[in-house]
């Protein structure tokens, strides 16, 4: 059952009507407990911002650490004990503004974990700001002229840093949602899925895109198939959510690799 | 029985740290400490355990502390510039209660600074680098022998006390080759993380009702949330006023109630000493050497060594304070400890710094000039 | 009356001045049961900046471990020789004649040899470290040849023989030279 993983006495969730924070939440426990996953043999980490504050909700084991730092927490997890289950939730500020550096490193050193970006376009916790995501032009609360900067694609970015496993799905898509984490739980190595997801209270607000199910259509209209996009220009591309699987390829695991340099130098010998 | 070895003070500390039951180091190399991460690299695999190379020391103190949470004892090293970018996830670990021992092998700052040349500039940094209210361990060596038996107190102090302890060493010892014992197990004392009892169900790792509550490890039974922001006994969430209150006293007095069973000197010629050196770590080296000049001169020296700098050891500064005519303090720095002898100086008798700051050690000479001229 | 020995290895980073000074040490610990102790200073260059190894063995307890009345300066580059000449006080300074040219004015003893050359014609100039260690125990005996050479195999461990006999042949021959020296000069 989805509510063994849940903290009931802590709903309601306190995102905003209209985030897309529960959608995904959702995603990664029924995932979770399709696979009959125990609580005791997962970790959740999570960082700093409104997708930070998932841990709050699970009863699993859960890691609520720093902004940004997420990933080298799970990191040391996974690494002192590779048959934990690891699942490690940021933001697009955590994942790939503040923790830029930690997400491309964690895509080389392929540590087997599954990491989960929301990515809502701006800081929706400290009130709108634009963050590593923000599209130029958009409004924000540090953008009040539009943004001059352009916005990272987040998966182009884990996909060159090395990352065997990098998909990106939609809040407004569950169904492929589902089926991207599933994939990301079952691939062993460092998966990646990026979710795009809606902001109403600030991204959308600031840049009058409408209350939240205007939002949810937002979305849906701007988003395009991996293999749809693969006949476009750039120009047509621009400010499109394109979504899909980008890399799925075995790759051996940091843990798998040292577990080798540890028994050339032991020879079996048992500690 | 020991191993007889000469070796420098930075590899002791990998075998100090491998006698203690460490086995994951996760660190970004950074002179003075670099011999640290690379004799760490060599010998973990060796005994089953991990080194990984962190993209930073933001990612490095991450991972320690992750590592911790998750069952292994585990430790970096870094210089100033590393200790400052640590200081954001030391706070996890002091709030977390994570047991994790941080080596910081001191060079001349601030920034780059003078980065393969001594000094004693973080003193203050260790203790209060991460923000917020809370209490530390920091020990400070002073020989490799140190390097090697202080790196195992260290641990049993960051195990017993569910704290993260620094390790203050500086480029002069971290450097220094000499010999070294390396004890064997049948001669060393080590603390093991205690286990929860109990239902898991009724497992909280923030409840000190009764003493420190046992920390878990996860993939345990007892499944436990670490929350680096304000939290009850269950580790979840919570803002309210009464419970961070009770939180952030509890950080405090969990170390500074147990400060003299912390607290660790050393005392050379101080039965009838006059002029009492108060020193600590590769200045005294320089304290000791300056003592026995002055004995030889027929004055009246002695050394009191501070090992466990943080929390401070009140009662023997105290009693130096009481039984001296004056106190000279040598540090390689401007003055950051003596503000802690001076804070006790109740006679108020002369306190004197010899400070130095150029990169280069104090020799015993300079201390020795301040000790005839007291002694006057 | 002095108890202990104190040396100074000095040149420029990238000549050795480390592993000649920790085996000198390690010897006199580890084989002669003495204190010793290594201290060192170098520039964040690893190589061409000023460098040195302090090497203090005594029969007692070492507190400060760097050297405050040298017994022996040995100075292998220019750099190195132009901080130390004439103001060693009584201590011999001993320079490689072949990469310094002495200041004919300088006061206190002062020596040369040309140790480049010696190694080369061993056969391989990276010898000059253990060729100098040779030098220093001949110049002060803080370690007997037996000792010195246990520490040399125990540094080589793993490499061939030939390296290992080569090593030993370098310490020997310094080892003369400085005994040469010691004879008539100290």
């Amino acid at each position: 059952m989805i509510k063994d993983y849940l903290f009931e006495e802590k709903l309601p969730l306190f995102w905003c009507a209209g985030c897309g924070n529960g959608i995904v939440l959702q995603a990664i426990l029924r995932n979770i407990d399709k696979r009959g996953f125990t609580r005791e043999n997962i970790v959740i980490t999570t960082g700093i911002g409104c997708w930070g504050k998932a841990d709050d909700y699970v009863t699993t084991n859960s890691f609520h650490g720093t902004h940004g730092r997420a990933l080298p927490f799970s990191t040391g997890i996974k690494l002192a004990n590779p048959s934990l289950n690891v699942f490690t939730l940021m933001g697009d500020g955590d994942g790939i503004t503040i923790g830029g550096n930690h997400l491309i490193h964690a895509a080389r050193r392929n540590v087997d974990l599954v990491a989960i970006m929301v990515n809502n376009l701006n800081y929706g916790m400290t009130g709108g700001q634009y963050s590593g995501t923000t599209p130029k032009h958009a409004i924000t609360k540090t953008s009040p002229y539009g943004h001059v900067e352009n916005g990272f694609d987040v998966c182009k970015v884990v996909q060159a840093a090395g990352a065997p496993f990098v998909a990106r799905g939609t809040v407004y898509d569950v169904v492929q949602l589902d089926r991207l984490i599933s994939k990301a739980i079952d691939h062993k190595g460092f998966s990646f899925v990026e979710v795009i997801s809606p902001c109403p209270t600030h991204f959308g607000r600031s840049n009058k895109l409408g209350d939240a199910p205007k939002m949810m259509q937002w979305i849906k209209d701007n988003t395009i198939s991996r293999e749809k996009a693969a006949g476009m220009t750039s120009d047509e591309l621009q400010g499109k959510f394109v979504t899909g699987i980008f890399e799925e390829r075995e790759q051996e695991d940091y843990s798998t690799a040292y577990q080798k340099v540890i028994d050339s130098l032991r020879g079996g010998e048992n500690e | 029985m020991g191993e007889f070895r000469f070796m420098q003070g930075n590899e002791a500390m990998t075998e100090g740290a491998i006698a203690a039951g460490a086995r994951f180091y996760a660190g970004y190399p950074i002179t003075p400490s670099s011999e640290v991460a690379e004799t760490s690299s060599i010998r973990l695999p060796q005994v089953g355990g991990l080194y990984v190379q962190m993209e930073d020391e933001i990612g490095s103190m991450a991972a320690l502390i992750g590592a911790s949470a998750a069952g292994k004892k585990a430790y970096t090293a870094t210089s100033g510039p590393g200790l400052s970018l640590m200081a954001e996830n030391l706070g996890v670990a002091v709030m977390g209660e994570i047991p994790c021992v941080l080596i910081d092998v001191q060079r001349s700052g601030p920034s780059t600074g003078l980065a393969t040349k001594p000094a004693q500039g973080d003193v203050l940094q260790a203790r209060w680098g991460t923000h917020g209210d809370h209490s530390i361990i920091v020990l400070s060596p002073s020989s490799v022998q140190d390097c090697f038996d202080l790196m195992v107190t260290a641990f049993n102090y960051s195990e017993q006390y569910r704290t993260p302890v620094i390790f203050l060493s500086d480029e002069i010892i971290g450097h220094l080759r000499e010999q070294v014992i390396l004890k064997g197990p049948e001669e060393l004392e080590i603390f093991e993380r205690p286990e929860p009892t109990g239902d898991p169900k009724d497992y909280r790792p923030y409840d000190h009702s009764n003493g420190l509550a046992p920390l878990s490890r996860f993939g345990s039974p007892y499944v436990f949330k670490v929350n680096g922001s304000m939290h009850d006994e269950w580790g979840r969430p919570c803002a309210r006023p009464d419970n961070a209150d009770r939180i952030i006293r509890h950080l405090s007095e969990k170390i500074e109630a147990h400060a003299e069973e912390i607290a660790i000197t050393r005392r050379y010629h101080m039965d009838d000493a006059e002029i009492v050196l108060i020193c600590y770590g590769g200045a005294a080296r320089s304290a000791l050497s300056a003592m026995k000049k002055a004995r030889e001169k027929g004055i009246k020296a002695g050394v009191l060594q501070i090992v466990t700098l943080w929390p401070v050891p009140d009662k023997e500064i105290r009693e130096a304070l009481a039984q001296a005519k004056a106190v000279i303090v040598p540090e390689l720095n401007l003055g950051q400890y003596i503000g802690e002898v001076e804070k006790r100086n109740e006679k108020n008798i002369p306190v004197i710094g010899v400070n130095r700051i150029d990169g280069q050690p104090i020799v015993p000479a300079q201390i020795l000039a301040k000790i005839e001229e007291a002694a006057k | 009356m002095k108890t202990q020995k104190e040396i100074t290895i000095s040149g420029v980073g990238g000549q050795g001045m480390i592993l000649c000074g920790t085996l000198i040490a390690e010897a006199a610990a580890v084989h002669e049961h003495k204190r010793a102790t290594l201290s060192s200073e170098y520039g964040v260059e690893t190589r061409g900046t000023f460098a040195k190894s302090d090497v203090i063995v005594s029969d007692e307890e070492i507190y400060f471990p760097d050297v405050t009345e040298p017994d022996l300066v040995v100075c292998l580059h220019q750099v190195a020789y132009a901080r130390y000449s004439g103001k060693v006080g009584d201590a011999l300074l001993l320079f490689n004649s072949d990469e310094v040219t002495p200041d004919a004015a300088a006061e206190g003893i002062q020596k040369g040899l040309p140790i480049t050359q010696m190694a080369k014609e061993l056969g391989n100039p990276q010898t000059a470290n253990i060729l100098t260690m040779g030098i220093i125990a001949g110049l002060t005996k803080v370690i007997t040849p037996d000792g010195a050479k246990e520490a040399i195999r125990k540094f080589f461990h793993g490499k061939s023989d030939k390296v290992i006999a080569l090593n030993e042949k370098a310490f020997d021959l310094g080892y003369k030279e400085g005994t040469k020296l010691q004879e008539g000069a100290i």
